[in-house]
């Protein structure tokens, strides 16, 4: 045994005293429990930038909130789905008169989920005939780029020929299959799966402004009203099915967690209050993993089309 | 109560499949025995990990809530207990931030002592020490040590937990090590004599 083995095991032995728990109190416990699932109301969160409370009181808090902004929730969801509905709508009614075209749509949908795709540089029709069925399955799971959807558009409208062989699948189909950023997309409607990802770009474009911002009241001001309907998509989100996965599911709890503190960030906030922020979204790589999970252009060009 | 198989074995896994859709059917009684059988080790990491009973009780109470809730959703892709203790320890992390958060919004932050740094000036006691050492590390390194040097769970387990590969969990853990190694470098003589 080496000396830093002998080491270990001996701080191994004396952090055994760390916090060490007492006798789990269970029925107490399972009592508070029964208590809170009898109350009305699902919803249960530990409130943001608040100490922690009984599972009963937080459940009755989030009742009360939920009775007193029901109707806005519900007007906000019902715009928010709606206009995401007309997105998807419009982006999918624009496939033009060529056949060529439709064809190539029905091809991407055949496309197997694991088909990789090719490189920006392989996907140009300057290029397209470098791109070889046996090199493309060769081509492993890490070496797939997340593809431009208008380079992607326009290329398999330009030469069919690319799906066809295997060369490319653009994401933004929305069938489902597993997308080289880990989350996993078969079971989540399209819709929530597209309106995960256009929050997710909005809330990288939030925390990269407060980021990047100047300091004064009315930055604020504008930062907290911007999170505040951020924060109650995110919340939305994690009471949906895009809440199921659990990594998408951990990355919106993380970014309530910011958002929560952007809104309760007051006019007159110390710099220490921003670095705490900037703190939170640093520890856990928010910014990072905003970035893996939103693919290469998709929702503001599904979106705004 | 009747406490589950252990999962690896296959009456194990009937065992709790036959409880899983026992709860989802909404049996009371099924879900205080779920309740009963993890209920323990779900405690017991939180309070290690939150220090305090009260926190301790309601991450554990918010974890079974979510459970119960949840419980629909769960497809037999991991066993019950990991899949439970994803759902512990990401409501401990998240409370803890946000009890840290509104601490230290409370009481302005005192000059924190960082690992290495610390002057072995008044002679503590090895547990103070190494509690304090345990507390300045930082959360990725902590929740590891303490999942798996403390409360005995495999990297597979943790990586599961925290969403992150089991290679990911043993280098956290080496590195944890070695930051609170440095931390009491100046017990090391003893240690080694």
């Amino acid at each position: 045994m080496t000396d830093e083995e002998r080491i270990d095991e001996i701080i191994r032995n004396a952090a055994s005293d760390y916090n060490r728990p007492p006798a789990t109190p269970k029925d107490e416990m399972w009592t508070a429990i029964q208590s809170a699932q009898k109350s009305a109301g699902p919803r249960l969160h530990i409130t943001a930038g608040g100490a922690s409370r009984s599972a009963s009181e937080a459940h009755g808090t989030a009742a009360r909130f939920s009775q007193k902004f029901m109707w806005i929730g519900m007007a906000a969801a019902a715009a928010f789905l709606l206009a995401t509905g007309v997105g998807i709508g419009r982006w999918t009614n624009t496939s033009g008169p060529e056949t060529a075209q439709q064809d190539t749509v029905r091809h991407i949908v055949e496309a197997p989920a694991n088909t990789p795709v090719a490189p920006p540089n392989e996907v140009g029709p300057s290029s397209a005939p470098e791109v070889e069925p046996s090199s493309s399955e060769k081509a492993p799971p890490r070496d797939v780029q997340p593809a431009s959807r208008t380079r992607s558009r326009e290329d398999i409208r330009r030469n069919p020929e690319i799906v066809r062989k295997g060369g490319t699948l653009p994401r933004y189909v929305g069938i489902p299959q597993t997308t080289n950023n880990g989350f996993a997309t078969a079971p989540v409607n399209t819709t929530y799966q597209v309106a995960t990802q256009r929050h997710l770009a909005d809330a990288e474009a939030l925390l990269t402004s407060f980021s990047l911002g100047t300091r004064d009241e009315r930055m604020d001001a504008q930062f907290a009203v911007w999170a505040k309907g951020l924060l109650s998509n995110t919340r939305l989100l994690l009471d949906s099915p895009a809440g199921d996965d659990p990594r998408r599911a951990k990355l919106l709890q993380d970014l309530e967690l910011v958002l929560a503190q952007i809104v309760q960030l007051s006019p007159n906030a110390a710099a220490q209050d921003r670095e705490l922020i900037q703190g939170s979204i640093q520890s856990e790589n928010v910014m990072t993993r905003l970035r893996t999970a939103i693919p290469a252009g998709q929702p503001r060009e599904i979106t705004e089309r | 109560m009747m406490a589950l198989k252990v999962p690896d074995a296959r009456r194990g896994w009937v065992s709790e499949r036959q409880l899983i859709a026992r709860v989802v059917d909404g049996d009371p009684a099924a879900q205080r025995e779920l309740y009963e059988s993890h209920v323990d080790r779900v405690y017991r990491l939180a309070y290690r990990l939150a220090g305090e009973d009260e926190l301790a009780r309601d991450f554990t109470q918010l974890t079974f809530i979510r459970a119960f809730e949840r419980i629909g959703d769960f497809r037999f892709e991991s066993s019950l207990a990991t899949w439970l203790h994803t759902i512990g320890v990401s409501i401990a992390l998240n409370g803890l931030r946000k009890v840290k958060t509104a601490r230290t919004r409370e009481a302005p932050i005192e000059a924190a002592s960082s690992i290495g740094t610390i002057t072995r000036e008044a002679e503590p006691d090895l547990k103070v020490r190494l509690k304090e050492a345990i507390d300045s590390l930082s959360e990725k390194y902590r929740t590891v040590f303490l999942m798996h040097d403390v409360e005995g769970f495999t990297h597979e387990e943790i990586g599961a937990a925290l969403g992150i590969p089991a290679g990911t969990s043993k280098t956290r853990l080496f590195q944890g090590r070695a930051k609170l190694r440095e931390a009491l470098a100046d017990f090391r003589g003893e240690w080694i004599s």
